[in-house]
């Protein structure tokens, strides 16, 4: 058929044979599995391929342009990177719920039809329930259960869309969708819903910082960005798209500022950069689908760099709020080193790689002369730098001193952060690669001195602001809390809805089983009943219509038939055959 | 061939005449003998069954007196139901082969080989007045041979079998044999009263005059003495009380031929009214829809209650003789013939499950169901057979039983569309059909499944010639199931008229 694999598939078939593999050979073979997909990629032909018949259907399995390649590039990164950091780990559960992630992911990347698609789409949400799920403590089920409803309620609009769209338009191919009609806007919800668009974002803090420490850098890292590529993909230049993605810029800030667990924050500052992609899809320009895709690529080098270093304090000292934790600095310089990278790297400071990809998003949404869009990307990015940038190393690494003298993590952690770190400086310095991968020829030139100055000015106000606020006490202080966040929304009619089926439900139910129990039980009695009338009707026709002759002979006996008394029977006669004939003329006239 | 009717109906009472002289040194001869005397006639009827459909019906005459001739009559409406009847018969004898020893070293132990020989050869004479009987009622065209073939049914072989190798003791067995006569003559008694009656109206006993009887204000009167009379047979409530006792009374070998010798009355009824006199019969729809619905559901009910494995398949009997005529009290062309389809399919199910039942008690050597448990791994044939009949008489799909229920119920409700009790009666009949279900199936759960019983390890499946038979059977009614199309048309080519 073709000369490549779907690089999904390798993934998902991969991870079938990780129980079967211990030690060094598992450690070998994890690794391998994205260098592979990685070399089949450098090798996939453009255009459709691996399309199988399904009923009436197509379904595409490999559909490849250079919009689905950057993607791909990119998430077998990630993994590979990943699957580094996770290397440690004993647990072939988390292994193997990573492997069929990130095959979800690419399978979702290649996808040339909307089963296919739905499918992968699926996998994708299972599988990152699964990583959930293996923190395996009480808070994680609980989060997990949640995030398994969020994500099924998108599944199931999603699969509402497809069944729709596939009606009104007798196809599974799909390529720019455009919101236009219900299936559209069907499809379009579910999309959003991955791609945590407001007000459909609350499973994201919720899951994230509840995921296991290796797990969240995979999360970080694939649902949103292949939700991105492909509402990039279906709805680029969709004008809801572009307030909903100014609007995620700015609102997560403020949410990002007042949470103390430091991987809340940085969900928080998640939804923020993933504004700036959406808000860059809602433009559409060939520009601004550059910016997007440059920006999620980095973004998700720094993000998944900056979970991984908040990770391995987790996973070293067991904590994670910003309360219980400061002065970090002085036993783990390593880990705080990248994670000062990323902070860079996600504030955009020039010469780290969120310079070069931000810029081309706002670039765009300022030649499209959008001003408030504008505005209010700037105020984001100094927003990002202020919550991300300085807070989370802040309180960290600096801050206070805890009094936790702990070492740094193992070595391949500090191998995939470091790995992480480098591509974000290198990219940040030299961005050719980068661009050259990009779906749309790239003429932009990231270090000009407008870029650089606005740039820094920003980052300066927004360090300024911090500054003034701690020590001004302005700051919000330290607290122990849980923010909710549009989980309310859901939550309430939730509590609503059950108590609902406690009270008047099972009041409902009670009275209806009482009266199925009254019927069964008479039912019940229908067949000893049916006995008992039998043996009635058994005596009436066999004991006393047979009993009738005897009886009337009884009666007759004392009429006297014998021979000596032909007077009294004569009489008798006589008198039976009036009365006979009286009868006849009676009641036959 | 000539008079291939003739042969069919008097080959097997010339074979029972063979049968009684045969001095065969062998017990069984007899048996044989009846065996294939009914293969014979079986070939038979598949002949004329082929020269039915291709060519239409066949009518000999064969004159008797002025007013009383022998004619028979094969069209598509008789001919599958002596086909399928003469199978019943056929399969039975040969499982009586084995059944009647069982029988005869239970009543009369210590019997010498010439003793057996002559009970052997006493129950198989008797035994072939059934089909000859059978076919006779089949074939007739008119009214006295119809009551001639009725009692020589009721009297000979009903009579005699249950008297000599029935299963009480002497006396009781002569007594129920006696109440299962008065039953019968009782019924024939009123038949016979009807025709006559009607005799005086149009002076014709022939089925082709009836028609002429319609409309006159006599004709109500001839109806419902008939329908009585036939409603005895039918043991449609309150007339159903002798069923249980006969059916418990009788040796299982024939108790599946007594399901058809009650639901013959099914087809006479329908040869008889409901063809040659639609108008007349319209009042008694409802009533009769009313009582086969009531009787369903008490038949089933007295079934449930029931703890003695004869008895059980008795009162079964009494509810699924009312699905056949609730199928021909629809009285229009998809009810009669799911009526008479369901008919059909309910003596291939109830030989089965009598003949499975009957099989029980051989073996476990008691009656009673509670004591029957875990059977499925000593008798699995048998398993199967009873759970085949199951499938069979609760209409489930792929069997006979669900083609003929699915037709008599889309035929009432044709019926009773403008009619709300009339809906009220069907759904009621549909539900009273799921206790079918219920019983069927319960009671071989008990049976087979469970704890098994330790006082039962020598139970086994019996010998070849009781159980193939009986697998044929539940295949015939598996082909009947899913090819019911070449039946159907023989039937809708005399129903159709309706």
């Amino acid at each position: 058929m073709t000369s490549a694999l779907p690089p999904g598939l390798i993934f998902l078939a991969g991870s079938v044979f990780v129980p079967l593999l211990k030690g060094r050979f598992k450690s070998v073979y994890l690794l391998i599995i994205p260098v592979v997909a990685g070399l089949d990629l450098l090798f996939l032909p453009e255009g459709s391929s691996w399309s199988i018949m399904f009923l009436d259907y197509p379904l595409i399995f490999c559909r490849v342009d250079r919009l689905s390649l950057a993607f791909g590039y990119v998430f077998v990164l990630i993994s590979f990177i990943g699957l580094v950091y996770a290397l440690h780990l004993e647990d072939d559960l988390q292994h193997m719920a990573a492997l069929c992630y990130a095959g979800g992911a690419l399978g979702v990347t290649f996808a040339g039809d909307l089963f296919s698609l739905y499918l992968f789409w699926e996998i994708m949400a299972l599988a990152s329930v699964v990583l959930v799920l293996a923190r395996r403590t009480h808070d994680a089920r609980l989060a997990a259960f949640r995030y398994f409803m969020w994500h099924f309620f998108g599944g199931i609009c999603l699969l509402a869309g497809i069944i729709l769209y596939v009606i009104t338009r007798g196809t599974t191919e799909f390529d720019l969708i455009g919101l236009n009609d219900p299936a559209s806007a069907l499809i379009f919800v579910g999309f959003c819903l991955n791609a945590a668009v407001f007000p459909l974002h609350a499973w994201l803090p919720d899951a994230y910082p509840r995921a296991t420490v290796t797990g969240a850098v995979f999360m970080s890292a694939l649902t949103t960005k292949s939700a991105v590529y492909i509402l990039a993909r279906t709805f680029p230049g969709n004008d809801i798209l572009l307030w909903a993605g100014a609007f995620m810029t700015c609102f997560p800030i403020f949410y990002a500022v007042i949470a103390n667990d430091m991987r809340r924050v940085l969900a928080y500052s998640l939804i923020n950069q993933v504004g700036f992609m959406v808000c860059g899809i809602g433009i559409g320009s060939a520009l601004a689908i550059n910016g997007v895709v440059a920006h999620a690529f980095c973004h998700i080098i720094y993000k998944a760099l900056l979970f991984m270093s908040t990770g391995a304090v987790l996973h070293m000292t067991g904590k994670i709020r910003a309360t219980d934790l400061g002065g970090l600095y002085k036993t783990m310089p390593y880990t705080a080193a990248c994670c000062i990278v990323g902070a860079a790297s996600i504030s955009a400071f020039p010469l780290f790689s969120g310079f070069v990809s931000k810029s081309l998003t706002v670039a765009a949404v300022a030649e499209a002369h959008q001003v408030v869009v504008w505005l209010m990307l700037l105020f984001a990015s100094a927003g990002v730098f202020h919550h991300a940038g300085i807070k989370v190393p802040f309180f960290v690494f600096f801050g206070h001193d805890s009094g936790i003298r702990s070492k740094e993590p193992p070595p391949n952690m500090c191998i995939a952060m470091g790995m992480a770190a480098f591509i974000c400086i290198f990219l940040g310095i030299y961005p050719a690669p980068l661009y050259a991968i990009l779906p749309f020829p790239v003429d932009f030139v990231p270090y000009t001195a407008f870029h650089v100055v606005g740039m820094l000015q920003l980052l300066m106000f927004g360090a300024l602001a911090f500054t003034i606020l701690v020590l001004s006490g302005y700051y919000p202080p330290e607290l122990r809390a849980v923010n909710l966040d549009t989980d309310w929304l859901v939550r309430l009619p939730g509590r609503a809805f059950i108590s609902f089926c406690h009270q008047p439900l099972q009041t409902i139910r009670r009275s209806i089983e009482g009266w199925v129990r009254v019927l069964v039980a008479g039912f019940k009695a229908f067949p000893s009943l049916s006995a008992t009338t039998e043996k009635g009707l058994d005596w009436v026709f066999h004991t006393l219509l047979v009993a009738l002759p005897e009886g009337l002979l009884r009666v007759i006996r004392p009429l006297k038939t014998e021979r000596n008394e032909l007077a009294w029977n004569v009489m008798y006669i006589l008198v039976s055959f009036v009365v006979l004939i009286l009868t006849v003329l009676i009641v036959f006239p | 061939m000539p008079s291939v009717l003739f042969q069919i109906v008097i080959l097997p009472l010339a074979a029972a005449v063979l049968v009684m002289t045969n001095r065969s040194r062998r017990e069984s001869a007899s048996g044989w003998i009846a065996i294939a005397v009914l293969i014979y006639t079986t070939v038979l009827l598949l002949i004329a069954g082929w020269r039915v459909a291709t060519h239409g019906e066949i009518l000999e005459r064969y004159t008797i007196g002025p007013d009383i001739s022998l004619n028979l009559l094969a069209d598509g409406l008789s001919l599958p139901v002596a086909l399928v009847i003469n199978l019943i018969c056929l399969a039975l004898a040969s499982y009586s082969l084995h059944y009647v020893s069982h029988r005869i070293d239970i009543i009369y132990p210590g019997a010498s080989e010439q003793t057996r020989r002559m009970y052997f050869r006493r129950f198989f004479f008797l035994y072939l007045f059934f089909p000859a009987g059978f076919m006779g009622v089949a074939f007739s065209t008119n009214l006295i041979s119809i009551y001639l073939f009725l009692e020589l049914l009721t009297i000979i072989p009903l009579y005699f079998i249950m008297a000599q190798f029935g299963y009480s003791d002497y006396i009781t067995r002569y007594k129920v044999a006696q109440m299962c006569l008065y039953w019968g003559v009782a019924g024939a008694m009123l038949f016979l009263i009807g025709i006559i009656l009607g005799y005086t109206q149009i002076g014709s006993f022939e089925i082709d005059a009836l028609p002429t009887l319609a409309g006159r204000p006599q004709t109500f009167w001839v109806i419902l003495l008939i329908i009585i009379g036939l409603g005895t047979k039918l043991a449609i409530i309150p007339l159903h009380v002798w069923m249980p006792w006969v059916h418990a009374e009788h040796p299982t070998c024939i108790a599946g031929l007594l399901a058809v010798y009650a639901n013959i009355a099914a087809y006479v009824a329908v040869r008889v009214l409901i063809l040659p006199l639609p108008g007349d019969m319209q009042v008694f729809s409802l009533p009769l829809m009313v009582l086969s619905m009531l009787t369903m559901a008490y038949g089933a009910f007295l079934t449930l209650a029931q703890t003695d494995a004869k008895r059980f398949c008795a009162c079964s009997t009494i509810s699924q003789i009312s699905y056949s005529v609730f199928g021909i009290a629809a009285m229009n062309v998809l009810g009669v013939t799911g009526g008479i389809f369901y008919f059909l399919s309910h003596i291939v199910g109830k030989a089965i499950l009598f003949s499975s039942a009957g099989i029980l008690v051989y073996t476990v050597e008691t009656r009673d169901l509670r004591h029957m448990r875990g059977l499925w791994h000593r008798m699995p044939i048998t398993a199967v057979l009873w759970f085949s009949a199951a499938m069979i008489l609760s209409a489930l799909p792929p069997t006979s039983g669900f083609v003929g229920k699915w037709l008599f119920f889309v035929g009432a409700f044709q019926r009773v569309q403008t009619d709300p009790i009339g809906l009220v009666v069907v759904v009621a009949a549909i539900l009273a059909s799921l206790m079918t279900l219920i019983y069927t199936f319960l009671t071989g759960i008990r049976i087979f499944f469970g704890r098994p019983n330790l006082d039962l390890d020598t139970a086994a499946d019996p010998p070849l010639t009781m159980s193939i038979p009986l697998i044929c059977l539940a295949l015939l009614a598996l082909f009947l199931g899913l090819f019911p199309h070449p039946v159907l048309t023989l039937l809708q080519s005399v129903v159709g008229t309706l």
